[in-house]
């Protein structure tokens, strides 16, 4: 999982990005075969796509050979934008990583933990009481890519996409 | 790709890995039950020790990681029944407002008893104490409104830890006292 050591965060890839150029050349975030890994750097001309390619088991599997984290999420799909025309300065990619520091509980009827973030007193799946809140630590991942002033897109973790005209915060 | 990255804070001006962190009346990380925030007389503000909060990369590849967030859930007040006390977060004129970490310094106080406001002239934090610009509600400073508390962009071989959140409870006579319940706050950064 995401916490690899005490206190010590590493970023789980539900995706990962891909850059297409003119000439039909695709990069990768990993290589496919082997899963090695590439560097983003900075934005190189001539590209006409970018986007998050989901992460998919056997590409989880070959990327842990490089000390990387795979985590495939369910029902995603690529998110691909056109970018042909833009200038590489104004291509916004990034993953945006939390670490929240907040509580735990667990539900006395039905056994279920939860991380939570405001205390609750009732269990949200079966109604019981919930036990005592301890201090609690997560981490979450949001995928961004966009187009400076034009458009921003994000995945949330249940792979929800949200459009915004304006840069998320 | 992925960096690895650890939540800091700083006590008797040293660096420390922390999980939680507790406000209270001595330089400690979470002296427990011990030391806490006191209730004032009338008319006057008590408040916890300074409380720094921060970031540091400590490997993995990674070309950029830039726009270091801060944030609660906005409700401090209400759930821990400050009254009219609040936690406050420093904030600078112009520039980032965390504080870069040669600049920290050891939260200071009465131990047991009250520490200073960031913003006392005499024994504030020099980082803060002169500007104008007053210190902030903290539950002003949520998901969807945080605060931007360091906007360098740390790239490999460079610097590896971020300027700090400077943060401290401000206890007025009308606040409750007790044990409080955990409360979250969080860390957020863009990474590629």
């Amino acid at each position: 999982m995401p916490r690899i050591g005490p206190n010590l965060w590493k970023m789980p890839t539900m995706y990962y990005w891909y850059r297409e150029y003119e000439d039909g050349t695709v990069e990768y975030e990993f290589d496919k075969t082997s899963g090695r890994p590439n560097l983003w750097g900075t934005a190189p001309d001539g590209l006409v796509s970018v986007g998050w390619v989901p992460m998919d088991y056997s590409l989880s599997e070959k990327i842990s050979r490089y000390g990387e984290i795979g985590m495939p999420p369910s029902n995603a799909l690529p998110v691909c934008l056109d970018v042909r025309g833009v200038r590489p300065e104004d291509i916004v990619i990034y993953r945006d990583c939390s670490v929240i520091r907040g509580m735990q509980t667990t539900c006395r009827g039905c056994g279920q933990t939860f991380y939570i973030v405001d205390p609750i007193s009732e269990c949200p799946v079966c109604g019981n009481a919930v036990g005592d809140v301890s201090p609690a630590e997560w981490d979450a991942v949001e995928y961004v890519v966009g187009i400076r002033d034009v458009i921003h897109l994000k995945i949330l973790p249940d792979s929800t996409l949200i459009a915004s005209r304006t840069p998320f915060v | 790709m992925a960096a690895m990255v650890q939540i800091v804070g700083y006590y008797g001006g040293q660096k420390q890995v922390v999980t939680t962190q507790r406000y209270s009346t001595i330089d400690q990380q979470d002296p427990g039950l011990d030391y806490p925030n006191n209730v004032p007389p009338s008319g006057e503000t008590y408040y916890s020790y300074w409380v720094y909060t921060g970031a540091e990369i400590t490997g993995g590849s990674y070309s950029q990681l830039s726009y270091w967030r801060w944030g609660t859930p906005g409700t401090y007040k209400q759930d821990w029944g400050l009254g009219s006390g609040r936690v406050v977060v420093a904030l600078r004129d112009h520039g980032d407002n965390g504080i870069p970490v040669d600049q920290i310094e050891a939260a200071r106080g009465i131990q047991g008893l009250t520490g200073y406001s960031i913003k006392d002239p005499v024994n504030g934090i020099s980082y803060y104490k002169g500007q104008t610009t007053p210190l902030a509600d903290a539950d002003t400073y949520t998901a969807a409104n945080p605060l931007v508390f360091d906007t360098t962009v740390y790239v490999p071989g460079g610097a590896t830890i971020t300027k700090c959140v400077a943060h401290q409870l401000e206890i007025k006579p009308d606040t409750t006292f007790g044990e409080k319940p955990v409360m979250t706050n969080f860390i957020k950064w863009r990474e590629i």
